[in-house]
């Protein structure tokens, strides 16, 4: 098992609320990590954290690393744009950029200095089909990505992450805004995903994580309580408040 | 959701000792009706095996409607599952009284009043009992009893294996009529595979319990 994505006693406030509590997790290559755990445990928060989206929020502190492949991304030297084009994040709630289609997703390319019309012809079409949206958008790809639905538009979304070809995306309750059929396009296509990337999603629904993810992890109050490969949790879980949780038993 | 779904969990162990006790009775009812000769007892006995049936149905339904209803996990989820591996369990214990009360019917239109030897009374009580503890220590999540209920297996076994011997002696010595020693024995072995079953019961709620196959 070859972690990727590690973080090593993670700890985070926001002034003087302790969000995230020595949190030590692996996110093996190639797998679906899943983070559950009720509202407010620090899921959002630890996701991300793995991306640096807040560590220039005013207030906030942060102790312990992440380290991506090998390298701990607090490091002064490491660049935050290089990082994020390796990181890639999805939402979740849809929110594609008021441009077309194309533009969307031709977006980050743009930003990392490609230029040339047919290089970029070709990165929009390979996104779009490795977010399983290509055949419903190509006749359309100059209109507006406003006009789509909501689960379309979280496959752009998804598509704009892969059109900067990173190596891990990050997936926050990206379906929880969506209907059973676009959950279930989104779930086969994180199942084909992981083939190619390393992906950590955030969910509470218990049966998605059962559903897509290889590996679980869950929080409660900014605590790591729990993690494991995802049969063993939904079976025989080893701490008493992870099998609470899950069979709904809390609170 | 979760409150409902608990008393539900609860009634489905209702229905299970349910029919546990419906088992043991049939088992009881068919040892004494042994001695007593005539068929009134063997028949009672066939008819509650029967009524196990459509037990058999109803929990089967109702744990394909909670997995439906329910997408149960851990706990939940083996509470339900050990609970369908269980009923086919009573079922053929069921089918193992039925197959004594048979032989038992035989017996009673030949006019034979056997006389039970004292070990296959104490071989049908224990398997009785076990079957009806099994499914309580499932009822009561409560592994102690189940590990009881493994542990008497060879209590059993034992009881099965002098009670072979036994008759098999009287054979030789033409004690007996043979065909009613080899009845005996016949209606032994299927009281040894009713305690087999009981324990496969306990190792299920062994099973629900821990999390833990044996
Ligand atoms: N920008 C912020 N500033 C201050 N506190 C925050 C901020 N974001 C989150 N928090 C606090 O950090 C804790 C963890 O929040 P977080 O959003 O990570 O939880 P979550 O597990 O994602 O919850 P949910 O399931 O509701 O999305 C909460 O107590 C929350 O109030
Ligand atoms: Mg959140």
């Amino acid at each position: 098992m070859d972690a990727i994505l590690k973080t090593e006693h993670l700890n985070l406030w926001y002034g003087d609320n302790h969000a995230l509590k020595d949190v030590t997790l692996e996110m093996p290559e190639h797998q679906v990590t899943a983070l559950i755990g009720p509202s407010g445990c620090g899921k959002s928060t630890f996701l991300k954290t793995l991306d640096r989206m807040n560590d220039l929020i005013p207030g906030v502190r942060i102790e312990g690393k992440v380290i991506y492949r090998n390298q701990n991304i607090f490091d002064p030297q490491v660049d935050v744009t290089w990082l994020r084009r390796h990181v890639g994040m999805v939402f979740q709630k849809p929110n594609p950029f008021p441009m077309s289609i194309y533009d969307n997703i031709a977006y980050g390319p743009r930003t990392h200095g490609i230029r040339g019309k047919k290089e970029l012809d070709q990165i929009v079409e390979k996104s779009l089909r490795g977010a399983a949206i290509w055949d419903e958008v190509k006749d359309r790809l100059k209109k507006s990505a406003l006009s789509l639905s909501g689960g379309q538009q979280q496959r752009i979304c998804i598509a704009r992450a892969l059109a900067v070809e990173p190596d891990v995306l990050l997936m926050d309750e990206a379906t929880s805004a969506l209907d059973p059929i676009s959950t279930s396009k989104i779930e086969d296509l994180i199942a084909d995903l992981k083939k190619t990337y390393t992906i950590v999603i955030v969910t509470h629904n218990m049966q998605q994580a059962t559903r897509v993810s290889d590996r679980c992890a869950f929080f409660l109050h900014g605590e790591l309580v729990e993690s494991g490969e995802t049969e063993q949790i939904f079976s025989v879980p080893k701490d008493k408040r992870t099998e609470d949780y899950i069979t709904g038993r809390f609170g | 959701m979760r409150k409902t779904f608990d008393a539900e969990l609860l009634e489905l162990g209702h229905e299970l000792t349910a029919m546990a006790d419906t088992a043991q009775d049939a088992i009881d009812l068919v040892t004494s009706s042994l001695s007593k000769g005539g068929e009134e007892g063997a028949k009672a006995a066939i008819e509650l095996t029967s009524s196990m049936d459509q037990m058999e149905r109803d929990i089967e339904n109702h744990c394909m409607s909670l997995l439906m209803r329910q997408q149960p996990v851990a706990r939940d989820l083996r509470t339900i599952s050990t609970a369908l591996k269980m009923v086919t369990d009573l079922q053929r214990i069921g089918d193992q009284a039925a197959n004594i009360a048979e032989i038992s019917l035989l017996m009673a239109s030949d006019g034979e009043k056997p006389e039970v030897p004292e070990d296959l009374a104490i071989m049908s009580r224990q398997a009785g009992l076990m079957v009806r503890q099994a499914i309580a220590a499932y009822a009561d999540r409560d592994e102690t009893t189940a590990l009881a209920v493994v542990n008497l297996d060879d209590v059993v076994d034992e009881l099965f294996v002098k009670l072979k011997q036994d008759l098999t002696e009287r054979i030789a010595h033409q004690e007996d009529h043979t065909g009613r020693a080899v009845d005996l024995i016949i209606i032994a072995k299927y009281l040894e595979r009713i305690a087999d079953h009981a324990v496969n019961i306990a190792n299920w709620a062994i099973f629900c319990v821990t999390g833990q196959l044996q």
